[in-house]
């Protein structure tokens, strides 16, 4: 079920950037869309009944059943990337502001 | 009319995905996912046997709320958290302490030398294994009492440079938008 | 020498130049000069990072195909370097930045770690693009680059559920054993192959290269345009070739897609009067062709075309970016161009000539090949549609020759430097000699891509 409302999520940011004009909300739709691939990936590696994949001295054998731990990796990176892109676009949307005087990109004179 | 065809094409396109995931006799169902088929298999059962020491970490937290950023950033091997989270957080301290006052201005006027070195550190870290041991970023310090401070390797110095490193960038980059009036 | 010096070095000469602004341009020219130098001592074969064996860690892998394009990337950003830094020093760092991308995407041979080199890349670009002073374009082109690297770490995800594994190579043995069959495979290959087209220019998704390339001028034409478009050329052709392995109804869908674009591309170039409008159309068009040829196969010719078409577009992406600077870039303001700069014009020419595949150039020998193994194969409607768009392409260069050759009326004012001039007739020259001397050429074949050997080796 987690699955379907990732996907779903995903589907409302591209919603999100196909339609809007305004330069704000395409980043806040940018960042939508990249919360539900996050979280796709988080479910790709879920065990049922399986515990943290982590070695303490009470389960100290490696024959119990272990979460995936290789997606919650690949996820860190993911949210970095996402956070520098995200910031590059502020401050890309602030020049937009200095350069044209407003912010929605169906009144820009001079494309 | 635009925004009427555009929900139905991104509704399509999401059933679509959805409906050739389901029919895909390969891809496991949510929870039913048999580890032994995946390469992550290797990384569980390679040191199960008996040569790990395992000691208990106590107090973890404990101590002024301004240094909890410095124990996320150093006990990365330990807790959830490390290098990146914990950088964060010295950053938006220092964010917090803009927001709070207007007239507050940073005294540490060092930034660009701690996030440059820290971040050739990381990499001349790396070229020492190399030249050690014939891998790059190679494990090349003793992995000692699980638990302890000082464990697992090299961890714990790539935690902390890393955490100096994106720290001292946001808060570089913090520090240069606020303070831009006077430089103008 | 291990390969990885070619990736560590820059990022540290990166990370130490962001300390002092004086010292910058002096940081790129000694990294760049250092990477051009040391790409030809290392070592081919797998090499692997932190000492884990190999389904598990980061590889990096090297052999023939990876030595052609490191070649080719490190000596154009060269280039570019010593042509350009004089004049854009506030841009050194990511020009750094960007030199850790493009040697990270050819070296690597795990498909996370291109995911992460592509972003990488992708966010040099965006910054190196902002010199055009144009920050509509710009953050057009920053959301559909970030649209496509989602849509390609969706299909990796997908491929990893499936198949149990993210090594290049390990994918490639798990497939053919596994025998999973092909159509349950074509969801995730599609989203990783709109994923990279994105950047690649394919098609559907080049809304952003209008914008980026016609108001290019200084640097950013000939990096986007050559350097980079070499480089994910490359990429494209190490994944279609061994991971992706088109055929039946996806083969046919792609194949006329990748036409669809081809004769756009020409026939938008051939409507516009706009110099550096027809530049990028062809380089779109060209685009699709090298893909078109890498999906049906033919792997040695398409690099050839890569390398000659990398060549040509920075030598005309240079030339005319540094002439539409003070006055815009139509074909009638700039007519005239070359009645005082004949050495330019020379090279621009010979440039010019290649790309349309007249004989005595290298782009002749490219076509003529590539048309003969393609009938071989019976293809007739790509043949058809190849010799179309060459003979539109040729008509519309010829009309951008002679417009700048001969005025109607006063030439416009530009200058050369003469170090420029004399790094165009070395590129020029290169064109003409790999055209008459056809030897060399016929070193390689198909078996620069060593790959499946590797894998019957390792696994």
């Amino acid at each position: 079920m987690i699955q379907y409302a990732a996907i779903l999520m995903m589907m409302i940011g591209l919603y999100g950037l196909f339609i809007n004009r305004h330069v704000m909300k395409i980043i806040v739709s940018l960042n939508v869309l990249e919360l539900g691939l996050n979280l796709f990936i988080i479910s790709i590696g879920y065990v049922t009944g399986g515990i943290a994949p982590i070695m303490t001295s009470t389960h100290a054998t490696s024959a119990l059943l272990y979460v995936d731990p290789l997606p919650q990796a690949l996820v860190l990176t993911s949210i970095v990337i996402g956070v520098g892109t995200t910031a590059l676009g502020l401050a890309i949307a602030r020049k937009i502001y200095e350069t044209y005087g407003t912010l929605d990109l169906e009144r820009l004179e001079d494309k | 009319m635009k925004k009427l065809f555009g929900f139905v094409l991104v509704m399509a396109l999401g059933i679509i995905i959805i409906l050739s995931l389901q029919a895909n006799p390969e891809f496991p169902a949510f929870g039913d996912v048999d580890l032994s088929d995946r390469i992550s298999i290797r990384f569980i059962e390679r040191d199960a046997m008996g040569d790990i020491l395992y000691g208990i970490t106590e107090n973890l937290e404990s101590g002024a709320a301004n240094i909890v950023t410095a124990i996320v950033v150093d006990h990365g091997h330990l807790t959830p958290g490390g290098g990146f989270p914990g950088g964060t957080m010295i950053a938006s301290s220092i964010l917090l302490l803009y927001l709070a006052d207007d007239q507050f201005r940073s005294k540490v006027k060092t930034f660009k030398w701690i996030e440059g070195l820290a971040g050739s550190f990381y990499v001349i870290l790396g070229i020492i294994g190399l030249l050690v041991s014939g891998y790059f970023l190679k494990n090349i310090l003793p992995n000692g009492v699980i638990g302890d401070l000082l464990s697992s390797g090299m961890i714990p110095i790539v935690y902390m440079l890393i955490g100096l490193k994106v720290g001292s960038e946001i808060a570089g980059v913090i520090d240069h938008f606020l303070s831009e009036e006077e430089t103008i | 020498m291990s390969p990885i010096f070619l990736i560590a070095i820059p990022l540290i000469l990166a990370f130490l130049s962001i300390i002092s602004h004086k010292i910058a341009p002096y940081l790129v020219i000694a990294g760049t000069l250092f990477n051009s130098i040391a790409l030809w001592f290392i070592t081919p074969g797998v090499h692997s990072i932190g000492g884990f064996e190999l389904p598990i860690g980061i590889n990096l892998y090297v052999d023939t195909y990876t030595m052609l394009g490191l070649a080719v990337v490190n000596l154009l950003f060269l280039c570019v370097v010593i042509i350009h830094i004089q004049k854009q020093k506030k841009y050194a760092s990511v020009l750094l930045v960007a030199l850790v991308g493009l040697n990270g995407l050819l070296l690597t041979g795990d498909l996370f770690n291109l995911f992460v080199f592509l972003e990488i890349s992708g966010i040099a670009a965006y910054i190196l693009s902002t010199s055009n002073q144009k920050p509509y374009h710009t953050f057009q082109y920053l959301v559909m680059g970030s649209i496509g690297s989602s849509l390609y770490l969706f299909g990796l995800i997908i491929l990893y559920a499936m198949v149990g594994s993210l090594n290049l190579m390990h994918i490639v043995h798990l497939i053919e054993t596994q025998n999973i069959p092909y159509s349950s495979l074509i969801l995730p290959f599609l989203l990783m192959f709109i994923g990279l087209g994105v950047e690649a220019k394919l098609l559907p998704f080049n809304a952003w290269v209008k914008g980026i390339l016609s108001h290019a001028h200084g640097f950013v034409g000939s990096i986007i345009a050559s350097v980079y478009a070499a480089t994910i050329s490359f990429v494209f052709g190490r994944l279609i070739l061994h991971v992706f392995q088109f055929e039946g109804r996806i083969l046919l869908v792609i194949t006329i897609l990748l036409l669809v674009g081809v004769v756009l591309g020409e026939a938008m170039a051939f409507s516009t009067s706009k110099a550096r409008e027809i530049l990028l159309y062809s380089s779109i068009a060209q685009a699709s062709i090298v893909i078109l040829l890498f999906v049906q196969g033919l792997v040695i010719w398409a690099v050839y075309l890569i390398i000659a078409n990398a060549i040509a577009k920075f030598v005309l992406f240079t030339v005319i970016g540094h002439a539409s600077k003070e006055q815009c870039d139509e074909l009638s303001t700039l007519s005239g161009l070359f009645q005082k700069h004949v050495f330019v014009g020379i090279a621009t020419t010979i440039a010019t000539l290649s790309m349309m595949g007249l004989p005595l150039f290298v782009g002749f020998l490219i076509k003529v090949n590539y048309v003969m193994i393609l009938a071989n194969q019976s293809q007739w409607l790509i043949i058809i549609v190849l010799i179309l768009s060459a003979v539109v392409e040729g008509i519309y260069y010829v009309r951008m020759l002679t417009k700048l050759w001969f005025s109607e009326q006063e030439t416009p004012n530009v200058q050369y430097a003469w170090g420029v001039q004399a790094l165009l007739a070395i590129m020029a020259a290169f064109l003409l000699i790999f055209g008459i001397i056809r030897e060399p050429l016929s070193r390689f074949d198909d078996t620069i891509d060593q790959i499946t050997e590797e894998i019957e080796v390792l696994f």
